[in-house]
This record gives structure tokens, C-alpha cells and sequence, in this order.
């Protein structure tokens, strides 16, 4: 990962914890609005809450069995390089930015989840970029940790592809934050994951918050194909299975590589040495390449039986952006909606992690959701 | 541009051609073969004028004359053996921009489609116009917005091969399309415009053909001219047949190989429908990039025998077995 070249506070934030973390080198003002994708990595900018910032996964798609997470949207942008990136082709502030007003947005949260109490709502911060990648975002998010240690019917979701997890330790998080990393094999890693933890830095943090009594959640998402995946993947889930218990792991989601055809052009303009656009991928209604769907299944398929063979087979497991169609290839049975997919893991977790969920699910109030 | 004192003089013309010419824009036009041979002689013909030669005297330790416009008049007089030709002479010190201005205004005709656009707006980068002037007097005048982000496009465009270039413009490409070619590598463009010299290629199918094999090379780890000798595509390309029949055929053959296992499952599918339920009266039609499990089963009747006998067809053993048989893939 490249050294930050900036950093930028508003005013109106200065005062604030995240904002004094770089008191003597930040400079004052608004973002530098930096147009630059790969250049915005570099310049941090930390900012007042403007708007709301609690909603629906932006990904969220009536044609797909979808998990309808929440999110928080204070993060933009990541210092990362991952070459399937989606944020290249959508971000237009690329600065790298953070809202510092942990407080404001834990009211917002609060304000809607408690009118649904009966619901689990899990909300992630990982929208527009890595959740604890660099200080000061490990710090937020462990301001957030601490929020939502209180708040009954919300779980707080950090995804990573970090090892920044000092901050996260030794603070009262009541188990109710899941510490999430995406995970691909060395060689995915090193190829298409620049700047960011290698496995064995990701595991080793993944033990370590785990040991400190955090629920886990694993991302293999996205899964990518090159010659040898099989291979790969099986030794990844062994070295993770390694590393923590099954019995830690809250909920395991899996999905292939996509994206739009303007996406496409952007990956080959910006890596040009990567060959991840180049496998046999078809256009579905979407506007989205994905690797076509037998393909697909295999390779799925494929890491079902790897999580079974590790006594990973109970945890919570779905898929990401998939039609029925696939889950039912994939599992024999699918969600008969979104609805019922958010009644299935929280039920799951009411059922694994009671701690965690204190209310039962009530399928019905879940099936008449509507997105 | 302000007001310019010109003069006329006698030039000899071979000290013309003695001379480095930075303002040939009209020399690379003819290298493309874009060189209008019946202008300016058929316009003297109509009305009785020529257009006089430009040249600007310059004197850097000695005197050179660089001509601004007339090339193709001069290049004719020489081939008449006319020695001199009276030439318009601009002066030296009129700013580098306002000369370009003066090869536009004489070129302004025939730069008519991007690709051209983008050739002169590199060839004013070359003789180092600086930017701010291609932006916001250049672009302007090649009916161009003034923006950075635009120039940016266009001078990605300018440095195709100019085989390519040439393709785009007789093609007439828009900048999209051109700006979709530029995005490829200049070593698979110039070995894909030369190998399909014989092909009818269309806009559309181009860039079709130059994404799927750029997909191809990457993933097989192969060179441009490494694909375009491989058995299977000379056979292609090294059929005597017509433009079309053959691009038809390789675009199939880069279907095929961009698309190993799509069109294996294709080929199957196409046979259990020939096989089962062509021919009938009822369609039966599904989802060609394998993502939606849905076959659509479309029909036309006109009255209630005809209802009767699609029923009856629908029923029958074969259909089902053929409807079965096609989901199983989906
Ligand atoms: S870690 Fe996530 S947000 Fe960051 S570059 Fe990679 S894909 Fe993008």
C-alpha cells in the first residue's frame, strides 16, 4: 500500500477524535475533490456527515436472491488496488474520505432500526471501500464497534482485506460486530489484490480478533478462475479452517467476479497485466459479465464440498448476486425471496449466536418485507 | 488572427523539396491515399483561379522556406518541370499558431471524420502548439468542444497505426467507436487491420472481433501474430471467398474460441431443438448467455383449429422430451 500524500480535516471536525489523529500535518479545509481514481488513494480527507448516510446495499436487485444488508456510507474510496474494484468506474470524488461524526451516524441508525425491533438489521461499512484498512478507519470503525455494542436488534459488519486490527481488540464490542475478510487464494492475492494483506496476514489477524471474541464472517467473493483454482481454494479453506474455529464463523458468502462492460475497458486501461477480463464470461440482463453460469456452479459447488470437509457445513452459507436458478444448482433449494433470505440468516444467527439475537425471527414479518 | 503583410516572390521549387517540411499535414494525408487528385485543378477549371502557394521564408544561420499550403501544386509543377512558382510568402515572425491556422483553413475540406481530427490535432501537438491554444482555439475550430478530457480522447485516437486510422475514416467511425478501437494495443491492431485486408468489416463487428481476440490472446498468453497463424484462423482468412461469407466465418471462429464451453452447450442445445421441435407450430426460443432458466414458447393462431393442432403439438411425447431436454442445460 502506497503512503498517504494528504490529509485534509474540515473544520467543523477538527475537534473531533478522528479529526486530531493527524493534528500537526492535516491540512484545514474541504475535500480536495481529487478526480483521479488511483490518485485519490493517496489524499485522506475526514469530513462532517452530510445527509443521510443509513440504506439498502446499493447492489440490492429484485432479479437476485439478495441478502439486503444495510449499509453506512462513510467511507469512500480505498487505499487498496484491487483490479476488479468496482469503485474505479463509480466513484467521481475519488478522495479517499471519512466521516468523523461517529455519534450523528449511530443516532441516524438508531432512529430507523428501532422502529422494526423485531428485525435484525446487519449493516456494513464496507460500501464504498475497506472498513479498517488504514488508521484513522480502523479507529471509526471501532467508535462503531463500541455504539453498537448497545443497540439490540443491529449487528455491525466490518469487511477487510487488512490486518488493521489493533484498534478493534481491546474494546467493548458485546458480539455484536462481525469482523468479515474477503478471501482468495495467494495467488488471486498477489496478482489482483494489490497493496492489499497477504493470506497469512489476514488469517493471522482473523485469529486474532476471533480470540478476542468477535464473530467471523468470510467473503469468498470474488471467486476468481485462473488454471489451478480448485487447487488453491481447497488449500485457502484448510489454512483458514487452520486459523479459526467454524464454530466462530457467523455467516460465509460466496460470488464470482463481474462487472459492467464499461468496467471492463477501465480494468484493462488501469491493470493492463491483469487477465481477469479475459475468461469466458457472458452478458447477462444485468449489463454485468459473469463467468458463464456452469462455470459458476462448479466452482461453488466446489468450495461447498471444501467447507463441508472442514466442518463448515452448518455455518450460514449464501450466495451473492445469483438468481434462484444458481442457488437451487448450488444448495438444491433456494429463498423464495429477499425477505425470506433475511428470515434464513437471522434465524441462523438467533439459533448459533443467541447472544447475538435476542428476539426470535418472525418468518412472516420478514416474507412481507418490501425492497 | 491579425492583420498579415504578405508578399509575392518567385520560389524555386526544388529548394521546396531541399527543405524539412513542418506544416506537410497534406503530405500525410497523401501517404494515406487521401489525397484529392482532381483539387485544385478542377476548381481552376470552373472558375479560372488557383489558389496561391503559401510558404513562409525563415532564416535560422540560413534561409529555409517551409511551405505552408500547396504541396500537391507544387508536386505537380515539378512534375511539369516548372522551376519557379510565384508563391504568397508570410512573414517570418507571425506566431506558430496562426500558421497552423493557415494549413486548417486550407485542409479544413477534407478534415472531415474524427480520425482526421485526431491526426491534426497530434499534428499540432507535434510542431508544439501548446495546449491551451489546441484547446481553446483548435478544438473550437474543428467544430470541437474545448475540453481536456476531450483533447485527451482525441489524441489517444491519433496514435492508431494510421492503417487503422485510415479504416476509421473511410469507415466514417464515430469518436466512440474509434476511441474503442484506440483502447486495444497498437502491435493487435496493426496485425488485425493487415490480416483482414479481405474481410467486409463493419463498425460494429470490428470491435467485436478485436475484444474477443484480444480476450483470446491474453487468456492463451499468445502474441498477435501467433493467433493469425494458427491453423484453424489461416483456414479463415486464406479462403477464396467472398468479403462477407468470410468475415461471417471468422467471426464465428472467434465466437468459438472466445466462447469454448458457451458454444459446445450451444451446439447441443441447437440439435435436441432441431431435433425435437423445429418445424412445428409453436417457436421455442431461451435465454442464449445460459443465466435465465425460462424457455419461451411463442405461437400465432388465427382461429380455434389452429389453436387445436399447436395444442395437440405441444402435448405431444417429443416436445416434452425436447422442453426436458433443453431445461436440463438451463
Ligand atoms: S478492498 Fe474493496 S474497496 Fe478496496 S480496492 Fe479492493 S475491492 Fe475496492
Amino acid at each position: 500500500m502506497k503512503r498517504l500524500k494528504s490529509v485534509t480535516v474540515h473544520p467543523a471536525v477538527r475537534a473531533s477524535r478522528l479529526g486530531k489523529i493527524f493534528d500537526d500535518q492535516a491540512i484545514p479545509g474541504d475535500s480536495p475533490r481529487i478526480p483521479d481514481y488511483r490518485e485519490g488513494k493517496r489524499h485522506l480527507y475526514i469530513g462532517p456527515k452530510k445527509g443521510k448516510m443509513f440504506h439498502v446495499c446499493a447492489s440490492l436487485d429484485t432479479r437476485y436472491i439478495c441478502c439486503s444488508t444495510h449499509v453506512i456510507s462513510h467511507i469512500s474510496n480505498c487505499p487498496f488496488e484491487c483490479t476488479y474494484c468496482f469503485l474505479q468506474n463509480y466513484l467521481t470524488d475519488t478522495t479517499l474520505s471519512l466521516v468523523a461524526d461517529t455519534g450523528a451516524i449511530l443516532d441516524e441508525i438508531r432512529e430507523k432500526t428501532v422502529l422494526q425491533p423485531w428485525r435484525l438489521f446487519r449493516i456494513g461499512t464496507w460500501e464504498l471501500g475497506d472498513s479498517i484498512a488504514i488508521p484513522p478507519l480502523n479507529q471509526a470503525a471501532a467508535e462503531l464497534v463500541e455504539g453498537f455494542s448497545g443497540m439490540p436488534n443491529c449487528i455491525l459488519k466490518l469487511r477487510t482485506k487488512s490486518a488493521e486490527v489493533e484498534p478493534l481488540l481491546d474494546i467493548d464490542h458485546g458480539r455484536k460486530t462481525v469482523v468479515s475478510w474477503t478471501i482468495n487464494p495467494r495467488q488471486v492475492i498477489t496478482r489482483e489484490e494489490i497493496g492489499t494483506a497477504g493470506l497469512d496476514a489476514r488469517l493471522d489477524a482473523m485469529a486474532r480478533v476471533s480470540s478476542a471474541g468477535y464473530p467471523i464472517g468470510l467473503h469468498f467473493d470474488p471467486m476468481i478462475l485462473f488454471p489451478g483454482w480448485e487447487k488453491a481454494y481447497r488449500q485457502t479453506v484448510q489454512e483458514i479452517f487452520d486459523a479459526v474455529s467454524p464454530e466462530e464463523v457467523i455467516w460465509i458468502s460466496i460470488g464470482s467476479l463481474r462487472f459492467n462492460p464499461e468496467m471492463k475497458k477501465k480494468i484493462e486501461n488501469n491493470y493492463p497485466a491483469s487477465t481477469i477480463t479475459a475468461q469466458e464470461m457472458v452478458l447477462g440482463d444485468d449489463n454485468k459479465f459473469r463467468y458463464l453460469r456452469p462455470i459458476r456452479v462448479d466452482m461453488y459447488r466446489h468450495l461447498l464440498d471444501l467447507l463441508d470437509e472442514h466442518g463448515a457445513g452448518h455455518c450460514f452459507t449464501y450466495l451473492c448476486m445469483e438468481r434462484w436458478n444458481v442457488w437451487h444448482e448450488v444448495f438444491g433449494r433456494y429463498p423464495m425471496s429477499i425477505g425470506h433470505l433475511d428470515f434464513l440468516m437471522a434465524q441462523s444467527v438467533y439459533n448459533r449466536f443467541p447472544e447475538i439475537c435476542a428476539c426470535k425471527p418472525d418468518r412472516q414479518k420478514y416474507l412481507a418485507l418490501e425492497y | 488572427m491579425r492583420g498579415l503583410s504578405f508578399f509575392i516572390e518567385e520560389i524555386d521549387t526544388s529548394e521546396l523539396f531541399a527543405t524539412e517540411q513542418p506544416y506537410a499535414f497534406s503530405l500525410l494525408l497523401k501517404r494515406l491515399g487521401l489525397w484529392d487528385e482532381t483539387w485544385p485543378f478542377n476548381s481552376f477549371q470552373g472558375t479560372g483561379l488557383l489558389s496561391p502557394v503559401l510558404v513562409q521564408k525563415v532564416f535560422n544561420k540560413r534561409e529555409k522556406i517551409l511551405l505552408v499550403d500547396g504541396f500537391k501544386r507544387i508536386e505537380w509543377a515539378r512534375a511539369t518541370q516548372i522551376s519557379t512558382v510565384s508563391c504568397l510568402v508570410i512573414p517570418e515572425d507571425i506566431p506558430l499558431a496562426d500558421v497552423c491556422a493557415l494549413v486548417l483553413a486550407a485542409q479544413k475540406p477534407w478534415i472531415n471524420t474524427p480520425a482526421l481530427k485526431a491526426l491534426f490535432l497530434r499534428f499540432l501537438l507535434n510542431l508544439e502548439v501548446p495546449r491551451e491554444t489546441i484547446l481553446n482555439r483548435f478544438m473550437p475550430l474543428l467544430g470541437l468542444g474545448p475540453a481536456e478530457s476531450l483533447l485527451r480522447k482525441y489524441l489517444k485516437i491519433s496514435a492508431m497505426p494510421e492503417t487503422v486510422l485510415l479504416f476509421c475514416h473511410e469507415k466514417r467511425f464515430s469518436m466512440k467507436r474509434c476511441l474503442n478501437l484506440a483502447h486495444h494495443k497498437k502491435g493487435l491492431l496493426e496485425t488485425f487491420f493487415s490480416r483482414t485486408r479481405g474481410l467486409h468489416l463493419s463498425a460494429s463487428l470490428a470491435e467485436e472481433l478485436l475484444d474477443n481476440i484480444n480476450d483470446i490472446l491474453k487468456r492463451e498468453g499468445m502474441s498477435p501474430e501467433q493467433f493469425f497463424e494458427t491453423i484453424d484462423v489461416r483456414r479463415v482468412l486464406d479462403q477464396n471467398t467472398d468479403a462477407r461469407v468470410k468475415a461471417s466465418s471468422f467471426r464465428e471462429l472467434i465466437r468459438r474460441l472466445k466462447f469454448p464451453v458457451l458454444t459446445e452447450i450451444e451446439k447441443d442445445m441447437n440439435q435436441i431443438h432441431k431435433r425435437l421441435l423445429a418445424g412445428r407450430r409453436f417457436n421455442v426460443n431461451w435465454d442464449r448467455a445460459l443465466e435465465n432458466r425460462q424457455l419461451h414458447i411463442n405461437t400465432a393462431i388465427k382461429d380455434t383449429d389452429e389453436f387445436r393442432s399447436v395444442l395437440y403439438e405441444l402435448q405431444k411425447e417429443e416436445t416434452l422430451k425436447g422442453i426436458e431436454a433443453l431445461l436440463s442445460y438451463l
